[in-house]
């Protein structure tokens, strides 16, 4: 019978630290760092040869002339995280990053420069 | 004899995806059962005609989040098989070890399930706790928790490191001790033993002559399995135990998944223990070489799953898509195995064969009569992205 | 592994002899160990009986693809898995688009009763003797005659 033995378990979980996570309010989570999270753009590697607007399976990415050069916006609304463009790039200009809050009041704030 | 029609569905409690049955019963005994599917009907062979192969591959992924891996391999495998292609051996082990997590992950949300289900809402939260380590390593390897994306046609997309081989190993072990006190409890708990042994009884003629496939066909003592029978990725090189339970009930669909966990967590040990060293991924071709058809089959955590595909020379887009998922096939035994059964067994029943509509339903549509298109999308889209 | 090379062999010649001019040839796989057999589609449920009859029944009925491959034809495609002989079998026949009727064989298997109802809700085609050609995943209200996976 191992109904004892569940409730053995059971009434020592009653001391120990429980599993749940008080997110956000006393715990931030830290994903590892092979996470797909909010990209990072690095400007100066970025060459303009748009092999990321090709790759994307969502057509998240487009090119906009910022500062006389074209560098590539992605729209997070679109993106579905898959970090193909992060594989094509040839210079390593888009890069992984951690966060992973990406709620917003506006459609407008969802894009990454 | 006068029959009562009790419809359970599209949207229920005891459902976790939309279906609507239409039951016959007299008294409290079910006579008739009727399907009706087709709710998260979402258009997907026929817009993976119209991407191309490295596009409709994330397509792929989203048929079913639970099995992503799962779909995502066998996807690859068909537009290998098309293409002439032979991905390197250590993406062939690095692929067996993701598969195998993702079984895991989804054995151990369907035992979780099937807790809550029948009210054992205590060893639901500890299971999921387990489960919460697996989805953890899943995203150290992968980079997420449930949309892997890391096969791709020709190899897998990152590789592994020495410390995420040891974590992999810590935490398995852990999940591997759990597992085994928890199919002590499956096994000799007498609520469970009287509220699943005895519902849903699926016979073994009746199994093998629906189709039944995975672990409802291997309940019934249907020794079948894609990973045995037809190996694919490591699985020739890496040996395991097919499992079967004889009892053809729900409690035997049950414990099959318990033994295949252990299996499962057998099976990665082994891989990173034998994993060769090499590339992982190998160059293809941007458009099909030539015009052919490829198909794959493997071992989803539901049952059988195949991919098949037709190819056209020189375009980057297949010609046809078709895929076949477990639940869809496991629905004519679904339907058997609720007649002669009581009304308060169709949720057991249902939730031992482990359904997953979002993977039944996602067959073709196309864009006549905009009216009912945006109907089903916004049903659909509400639906999209499941567990 | 001897016997099961020759599995695909004995086969093959059962369906010559039984099948004649309705048999079009067949195709083997070793690395895969997956037999093609094309057939007629007048040959299709003669063609299951033997299926049948060299696995004592006990085979696993996979799915059924049906192919609108921008030709004059629908491609249908039956995969089987057969247990004693442990081989993978596919068998492929093809109906023209103006009159795409083909015999059904949920008689001999069961298992086709949902492939063929959604085959004919793609394609168009008829599967004569099934007890319920309807709709499957197209909702109640879809015109008809208006076949998605059709090119035309």
């Amino acid at each position: 019978m191992t109904l004892p033995s569940l409730l053995r378990k059971a009434w020592s979980n009653l001391f120990k630290r429980p599993a749940t996570v008080q997110y956000p309010f006393k715990q931030r989570l830290v994903p590892p760092p092979t996470y797909r999270g909010r990209h990072v753009l690095v400007r100066e590697r970025c060459v303009g040869c748009e092999l990321c607007v090709k790759v994307c399976p969502a057509f998240a990415i487009t090119m906009t002339v910022i500062e006389g050069r074209s560098l590539p916006v992605i729209d997070l609304g679109k993106c579905i995280f898959c970090y193909r463009c992060e594989d094509a790039c040839p210079r390593g200009a888009i890069g992984r990053g951690k966060d992973f809050e990406l709620a917003s009041w506006r459609r407008e704030d969802l894009v990454v420069r | 004899m006068t029959t009562v029609n009790v419809i359970v569905g599209p949207v229920h409690p005891a459902l976790h995806e939309p279906e609507r049955f239409v039951f016959k019963v007299d008294g409290e005994v079910v006579v008739d059962v009727e399907p009706r599917i087709g709710y998260v009907h979402r258009g997907i062979e026929k817009a993976l005609t119209e991407r191309t192969f490295t596009q409709g591959l994330y397509l792929i992924e989203r048929i079913c989040g639970i099995c992503n891996v799962a779909h995502t391999l066998t996807a690859v495998q068909a537009i290998e098989d098309a293409f002439g292609v032979e991905p390197p051996k250590r993406a062939k082990y690095l692929r067996t070890v993701v598969h195998e997590l993702n079984r895991i992950h989804s054995h151990l949300l369907l035992l979780g399930v099937t807790c809550e289900l029948i009210g054992f809402d205590t060893l639901f939260m500890l299971i999921w706790r387990d489960r919460e380590a697996v989805m953890d390593v899943i995203e150290m390897v992968t980079g997420n928790r449930v949309t892997s994306a890391y096969n791709i046609i020709g190899g897998v997309r990152r590789n592994i490191r020495d410390h995420e081989v040891s974590e992999i190993k810590k935490v398995l072990g852990t999940i591997a001790e759990r597992v085994k006190e928890y199919k002590k409890v499956f096994a000799e708990d007498p609520t469970i033993r009287a509220r699943l042994a005895g519902a849903g009884r699926l016979s073994r003629a009746k199994a093998l002559a629906l189709g039944a496939v995975g672990p409802t066909a291997r309940g019934s003592g249907v020794k079948v399995d894609v990973r045995a029978e037809e190996p694919y990725a490591a699985f020739d090189e890496v040996p395991f135990n097919v499992v079967v339970y004889e009892e053809e009930d729900s409690w035997a669909r049950l414990m099959v998944r318990v033994d295949e966990t252990l299996e499962s967590i057998r099976i990665v040990e082994e891989c990173l223990n034998k994993m060769p060293s090499g590339p992982v991924k190998v160059p293809i071709p941007e458009v099909a070489p030539r015009s052919s058809e490829g198909f794959s089959v493997i071992e989803a955590p539901r049952g059988e799953l195949i991919h098949h595909v037709y190819t056209r020379e020189g375009d980057d887009k297949p010609l046809r898509y078709r895929v076949r998922t477990p639940t869809y096939a496991n629905i004519p035994s679904a339907c058997e195995m609720l007649k002669g059964g009581y009304i308060a067994d169709i949720p057991v029943a249902l939730v031992s064969l482990d359904p997953c509509f979002s993977c039944t339903d996602r067959v073709a549509l196309v864009d006549v009569g905009t009216g009912k298109r945006v109907s089903i999308d916004l049903r659909t889209l509400a639906r999209r992205y499941k567990k | 592994m001897a016997e099961e090379v020759g599995e695909h062999v004995k086969l093959i010649e059962l369906f010559r002899k039984e099948l004649e001019g309705r048999f079009l040839g067949y195709e083997y796989d070793p690395k895969k160990r997956a037999l093609k057999l094309l057939v007629e589609r007048s040959a299709l449920s003669n063609a299951f009986e033997l299926i049948n009859r060299v696995s004592d029944g006990e085979y696993h009925f996979t799915t059924i693809t049906g192919a609108d491959l921008d030709g004059d034809d629908i491609e249908l495609t039956y995969f089987l898995w057969l247990l004693p002989q442990r081989l993978r079998v596919v068998i492929k026949a093809s109906t023209p688009k103006e009159d795409p009727r083909v015999q059904s064989i949920v008689n001999v298997t069961p298992a086709a009763n949902l492939y063929e109802r959604e085959v004919y809700e793609m394609l168009g085609v008829r599967f004569e003797g099934h007890p319920k050609l309807e709709k499957l995943f197209l909702p109640e209200d879809w015109p008809e005659n208006v076949h998605p996976l059709r090119r035309d």
